[in-house]
């Protein structure tokens, strides 16, 4: 948490050397004032105070506004997805049940996270294109592989002029090839991968990820391994992250696996 | 009384038709002959070229049959110069469909983007329909080799053996007793494709029987003027090793072999067409030896027979 933060405050452009708390004794006139954080450069040499004296927590849940996390496995046969279910902004928490796994096609679904407008714009987006484009083509689906690089053309488009601000993991079950997923940064890089995680969580996941995942997982194995995750994030992440939402997808389409919060509640 | 509805093309007559659109596909009707058959490891297309002088230099690249992508070629028949105008949409939109997903275009998308941009010169003022008729072959992940023919009006199907320009009419009479093997005696009226489930009885030929029947139609469509290489053109798409598919216009040497061929069949099973589609399903080991492209043409062939089973 310490580098976002410090980093965020460091408008200017130098490299952050390190972080520093430093304290207050309590004053009973300002209790919120407990004391300040100092970002050090230049080897030490050069200090900045944050602008604002902020507590600790508070700027736990600032860092975290903007991100959330999501991780995924893919192996020849299913594709899990796995979202946190938080819709925050700033200091608020609007909701925790958020369901941040799009559902493309009958066989294909993507995990988005960003800020709520970007996320649910573009995955409206991308998901309506696609459904257009399979009703043009007389029914007949997208690969994988297609719909991947279509929504990457739309995040390469958009970083021009106003970008998405989403990081995407894109997953889907092909009949001849199998399972596969699809890693997608804003800015519009697009990588295959076996296994991925975004925002914070990959700190944690990916780890563990790079050591269970294996290339005949079935489906009951590789669940397995983002609870795992899951159970990870929720040990050691700073971030509590009570509702998570994991979705597979195999042969017979994408289904919902299990939830903490149910979407459809409201 | 049909004069009044000819100039348009956006006017109906009161029988309820598109005189400028019919005389299109008229125009057509005399172009020099295009000949497409799907064979199971590959699609041949034969054209007739005319020879209109010769003191006319030599074209570079062919005149019927042009490339649209790396998997889908068109032969043309009508217009050349109407032609061009469409080939360059077809590729158009190849490249587009490739740059945004990444892929190959399904070849029914490309054949049916082309034939909306025909149709939309059926419906809006002041412009007059494309004088160009069709035939795409193309290969795709998901349907195999595909035969397609397009008219002018817009209309586009999906054949397993058809015929457009000039005698269209007897060379696709002579392709529904020839094409396909005879187990049945119904040389299978309903030529179009169903994609999986077509009809058992028509088993689809070889690339080499299906070259051989595409110069046998050839030949009855040109009227009796003896088939020479000069005069037609015969092109094959297959695939290569890696899957790959391969553009083949076969050259003056490989096209006299396979002419050879059909004049020693229709030999030695009697004298007259008709006679020869009687005989027995044609298969003659020497066109794989004649032309050094067979090679690589058995060769695919054996992969697909060995990725089929």
């Amino acid at each position: 948490m310490d580098t976002v933060f410090g980093v965020s405050y460091n408008g200017g452009g130098e490299e952050v050397d390190g972080l520093e708390w430093r304290p207050k004794p309590p004053d009973a006139k300002n209790p919120g004032d407990v004391g300040w954080l100092w970002a050090l450069c230049c080897g030490g040499r050069r200090e900045a105070r944050c602008p604002v004296p902020l507590a600790p927590w508070c700027g736990t849940s600032i860092c975290y506004s903007h991100s959330c996390c999501h991780l995924t496995l893919g192996s020849k046969h299913p594709v899990v997805l796995a979202t946190d279910q938080v819709n925050a902004r700033s200091i608020l928490m609007y909701q925790q049940n958020l369901d941040k796994i799009a559902e493309l096609s009958s066989h294909s679904a993507m995990g988005v996270s960003g800020p709520n407008c970007d996320l649910v714009n573009f995955s409206e987006y991308v998901s309506k294109n696609l459904k257009l484009i399979e009703l043009s083509n007389d029914g007949q689906k997208l690969s994988t592989h297609a719909q991947a690089n279509f929504c990457r053309g739309e995040l390469a488009k958009a970083i021009r002029k106003g970008p998405y601000q989403v990081n995407i993991i894109l997953g889907g079950y092909d009949e001849k090839k199998g399972g596969s997923m699809y890693v997608m940064d804003y800015m519009g890089s697009c990588v295959k991968q076996n296994y991925g995680a975004q925002g914070y969580a990959s700190n944690f996941c990916l780890s563990i990820m790079d050591r269970d995942w294996d290339e005949g997982m079935n489906e009951e194995q590789a669940v397995k391994v983002v609870e795992h995750c899951i159970q990870e994030l929720k040990m050691r992440f700073l971030i509590n992250q009570s509702n998570f939402i994991i979705k597979v997808i195999d042969k017979e389409g994408v289904r919902t696996l299990k939830f903490d919060a149910d979407p459809a509640d409201n | 009384m049909a004069r009044r509805y000819d100039s348009s093309t956006t006017t109906f007559s009161p029988e309820g038709r598109l005189h400028q659109v019919e005389y299109a596909i008229e125009a057509i009707n005399n172009a020099g002959t295009s000949v497409g058959i799907l064979a199971k490891d590959g699609v041949v297309m034969a054209s007739e070229k005319k020879v209109t002088s010769g003191l006319l230099a030599p074209a570079r690249t062919s005149e019927k049959t042009y490339k649209l992508c790396p998997h889908a070629t068109c032969s043309v028949a009508g217009l050349t110069a109407d032609a061009n105008i469409l080939i360059d949409q077809a590729r158009l939109r190849a490249g587009r469909y490739e740059y945004q997903f990444q892929e190959p275009i399904p070849i029914e998308n490309l054949v049916e983007h082309v034939c909306n941009y025909k149709q939309a010169y059926t419906q809006y003022g002041g412009l007059r329909p494309f004088g160009v008729a069709f035939l795409f072959a193309g290969y795709d992940e998901t349907h195999g080799f595909q035969l397609y023919q397009s008219d002018p009006s817009g209309n586009y199907s999906g054949w397993k053996a058809t015929v457009i320009g000039a005698n269209n009419q007897a060379g696709k009479s002579l392709l529904k007793t020839d094409y396909g093997s005879k187990k049945e005696e119904e040389g299978g009226d309903e030529m179009k494709t169903d994609d999986d489930d077509a009809p058992p009885e028509i088993e689809l030929p070889d690339l080499a029987t299906a070259c051989r029947l595409a110069v046998k139609v050839l030949n009855k469509t040109m009227d009796g003027a003896v088939a020479s290489p000069e005069k037609l053109e015969l092109f094959t798409m297959s695939l290569d090793e890696d899957g790959e598919c391969v553009h083949k216009i076969l050259n003056a040497e490989e096209s006299k072999a396979v002419i050879a061929e059909v004049e020693a069949e229709a030999a030695s099973s009697g004298d007259t067409s008709e006679a020869a589609a009687k005989a027995e399903p044609n298969e003659s080991p020497a066109w794989s030896c004649s032309s050094t492209d067979l090679n690589s043409v058995s060769e695919s062939q054996r992969l697909n027979s060995l990725q089929k089973g």
